[in-house]
């Protein structure tokens, strides 16, 4: 019996101490972060599908997101998964190749999901909405590599799309960087079942934005260079890309977001973002 | 083909080494092993889609070393890739389980991985169930503790198992256990067993949220009373769980609870059991911001019967954590023998009834809602009503004729909720007649029929929806040879284009504890549960694999 009573004892201690009850206010007081650009810019994805009802909050939550870090985190919406898949009713196909193979890459089965810079958390890349602000927050902390400008241009006739990057390695660049740069375009009015306007759920002129549409060099890149790029150093990138005639993007929607990633991990050690058109 | 034929021969080889049960002077070695693959072949209008390695399979290898009181395991996996309607995370193969236990008459203590379960699995479970791909084990410390004869105490510590890594939240538990008989042996009456039990559970995961308050330390506690007599058996359990906002509750920082209600009479050739629950709030995860099937912490056990038929399950019902509340009844009849109804051999009449529902709640803002304890709200999820009567008619034929009415809210159970699909109404007949021949052979065949419409329009052609027609033959040559072959046919479907026929043939051989199937064909997509928890399928065109044995 002197037993038992140690054990109801220990398990009274271990209750008293392993609850916190949280009073309202639930919310924190966010408020938008100053800048430090020695850090990192941050890349949020979001896995996303037309027919998925629960993607608008998580695309409303990663513009939180963006609100909260201005011009340090930067927003890519990728059409994948089984709720992406056009019906017979609804054929609009928002996916690509790339969003295609970067989801299949992540093993991603439904949505929303999401990954902050690619980067694991918990030994998990694929990331629910609620975890993206955590640990973007948490990205954001760490030293930037180097740096991208990026500039671009749109050439009307022929349709082609100039990207320039100049890298400035603040550190020793490593073989493994590569670098892509996506085209992406905002105010897409389509068809998406969003579950907040329950029941009115089939909303037909919901506005998508941070649509990936293809990528300019391949769904990861190419090598930076062929050799290390020492501190302080920098390497200027071109590429160009035009847009086939059957694709309906609205030049004046468009924008490219540039990425430095190392290619082992997947991780983006570096993105940036402009429009083609101010 | 060069895959299926070199996991045939692996099969093979896996079948002969599982005669070798290892007994030797140092302890002995026990295990089992699993593999199973599909090839895929796309056919867009039955909804089975291309597949770029051709060939999946999930495979698996428990191998378990005891030498008197310690016991050292470990578990190897290889998806490579998953199966389709595994979560594709799962890809890849390595050793996540291992273990190394130590027991005697008071004390046990384990170190690595294990499964538990703390009462019901109200407050805490982790299992694994490979048919869905769950596996949620505990990597940690455990021991339990048996101080004196009818008591057990258990405490824990450790992370939960999610995909190839741990989830973030570290869980700590402690359950007693009591056998008032066995404690009070002079005070009991002998014809009634009475357990006690109660649990303490609390999960800690550093609070990083952004934009709202979390609690890091999340306390949950439950407490289960049981009493087993010779023609009946009751008990009970009750948990709460204090403010644990997460994913699967929308981010809500009420507190949970939920009750579990279970008995059963048994009488003079008739049983009856009754079930009920009620749950709010009380889906628990070692990671609030995990979903789907990662990194559950409890479970809540099913009320509806778990249907064994292919139409019969088209429907299965998925355990709402948050918010549920149902009944169950159960009455098994054995009519007796020689009589009219009960023929010589026996008949025996099953009926079963589930009923399940929202439970009551009124949204109080983004952040909580009020709920009345017992209290049942307005959207039924599910009802399933069935007969099954079952007759030996010699001592070679046996029949079994099964009725089933089935209300499916197709929009709880599919898409969280919002309306998309609507409810399905299903009316399913099956007969199974099986005939024993004199030289160990047998044939079994089952008719199956499924009525069913749904109360919306389909937005979106599918291949889940209308009247279906299923044959099947099994025959037998006892006791190695299972040929097995059935048709299924959606005739009913609302898009004539879909109106298919999903034929399969499968032969399973069976020698000691090792079992090969081999089978080709389409196989429908829908949906599987196992306990109330489940997993979408697609369709699959293609050979199928399997082999399973136990050493």
């Amino acid at each position: 019996m002197k037993i038992l009573k140690i054990y109801l004892a220990l398990i009274l201690m271990f209750a008293f101490f392993s609850c916190d009850i949280v009073e309202p206010p639930y919310k924190k007081n966010s408020s938008v972060t100053p800048v430090d650009t020695t850090k990192r810019k941050v890349l949020v994805e979001d896995f996303t599908g037309f027919r998925c009802g629960n993607c608008p909050e998580a695309s409303h939550k990663a513009e939180q997101i963006a609100e909260l870090y201005p011009d340090r985190v930067i927003l890519l919406a990728l059409h994948a998964g089984p709720l992406s898949i056009p019906t017979p009713t609804r054929k609009y196909d928002f996916r690509t190749p790339e969003t295609r193979e970067i989801g299949d890459y992540y093993g991603l089965i439904a949505t929303p999901y999401g990954m902050v810079s690619r980067r694991k958390f918990n030994g998990q890349t694929l990331q629910a909405p609620s975890a993206w602000a955590g640990f973007t927050e948490e990205t954001l902390q760490l030293e930037a590599l180097l740096k991208i400008n990026l500039t671009g241009s749109y050439n009307e006739s022929s349709r082609e799309i100039t990207a320039n990057l100049k890298l400035d390695y603040i550190k020793d660049s490593e073989l493994s960087h590569y670098y892509a740069v996506y085209i992406v375009e905002d105010s897409i009015v389509q068809y998406q079942q969003d579950d907040r306007q329950f029941p009115n759920i089939h909303v037909n002129d919901y506005v998508h934005n941070h649509v990936m549409r293809g990528s300019m060099n391949g769904t990861w890149g190419l090598p930076v260079s062929n050799s290390i790029i020492k501190a302080g150093s920098s390497t200027d990138l071109q590429l160009k890309y035009t847009i086939p005639e059957n694709k309906d993007w609205r030049p004046k929607k468009l924008s490219l977001i540039a990425i430095v990633q190392n290619n082992e991990t997947k991780e983006v050690l570096q993105v940036e973002k402009i429009y083609l058109y101010k | 083909m060069k895959n299926i034929i070199s996991l045939i021969v692996l099969g093979i080889l896996i079948t002969s080494i599982s005669e070798l049960r290892a007994q030797f002077d140092g302890g002995s070695i026990s295990g089992n092993v699993s593999i199973e693959a599909q090839s895929y072949s796309p056919d867009s209008l039955r909804g089975a889609p291309e597949v770029n390695e051709k060939l999946l399979s999930n495979a698996y290898l428990n191998l378990i070393y005891r030498n008197q009181n310690v016991e050292i395991g470990f578990r190897y996996e290889n998806y490579q890739n998953p199966i389709l309607g595994f979560d594709a995370r799962l890809k890849g193969q390595g050793v996540p389980y291992r273990y190394i236990t130590y027991r005697d008459d008071m004390f046990e203590v384990t170190g690595g991985d294990f499964y538990e379960q703390f009462g019901s699995g109200l407050i805490l479970r982790a299992y694994q169930e490979p048919a869905l791909g769950i596996d949620n084990a505990i990597d940690g410390f455990r021991f339990k503790v048996r101080p004196v004869e009818g008591i057990e105490f258990t405490g824990l510590i450790g992370k939960n198992r999610v995909f190839w890594s741990k989830g973030e939240g570290i869980v700590r538990g402690g359950d007693l256990n009591i056998s008032l008989n066995d404690l009070l042996e002079d005070y009991m009456p002998k014809d009634y067993r009475f357990t006690l039990g109660g649990s303490l559970v609390s999960k800690y995961q550093p609070d990083r949220d952004v934009f709202l308050k979390m609690p890091e330390n999340v306390l949950s506690y439950a407490t289960r009373f049981g009493v087993i007599a010779d023609n009946f058996a009751v008990d009970a359990e009750y948990v709460y769980k204090y403010n644990d906002p997460n994913a699967t509750n929308k981010f809500r920082y009420n507190d949970g609870q939920g009750l579990v209600f279970k008995s059963s009479y048994f009488g003079d050739g008739y049983g009856i059991a009754l079930n009920a629950h009620w749950i709010d709030n009380m889906d628990m995860r070692s990671d609030r911001n995990a979903r789907a099937q990662e990194l559950f912490l409890n479970f809540i056990p099913p009320l509806t019967k778990q249907h064994a038929y292919s139409l019969a399950a088209l429907y299965p019902f998925a355990t709402q954590f948050n918010n549920e509340t149902g009944i169950q009844a159960e009455v098994t009849y054995q009519i007796p023998r020689d009589s009219w109804l009960g023929g010589h051999y026996g008949t025996i009449l099953t009926i079963n009834y589930s009923d399940v529902w929202s439970i009551d709640t009124t949204v109080i803002d983004e952040f909580t809602y009020k709920s009345n304890f017992l209290g049942v709200g307005q959207r039924r999820y599910f009802r399933d009503f069935n007969i099954d009567l079952s007759r030996k008619w010699s001592s070679k034929f046996k029949t079994d004729l099964t009725y089933l009415n089935i209300i499916y809210d197709r929009d709880v159970m599919e898409n969280e909720g919002a309306p998309l699909y609507g409810k399905v109404f299903q009316n399913v007949l099956i007969l199974d007649f099986q005939y024993m021949f004199e030289n160990d052979h047998s044939v079994r065949t089952e008719f199956q029929h499924s009525w069913s419409v749904q109360d919306s329009a389909m937005l979106s052609p599918d291949n889940m929806n209308g009247n279906w027609a299923h044959l099947l033959v099994e025959y037998t040559i006892a006791p190695h040879w299972y040929v097995t072959v059935y048709d299924q046919y959606n005739y009913g479907n609302d898009d004539i284009d879909r109106q298919l026929h999903y034929i399969n043939g499968s032969v399973a051989f069976l020698t000691g504890t090792t079992r090969i199937q081999l089978g080709y064909g389409s196989q429908r997509g829908g949906i599987i549960c196992v306990g109330g928890i489940c997993r979408a399928v697609p369709a699959a065109n293609g050979v199928f694999m399997s082999v399973t044995s136990s050493f």
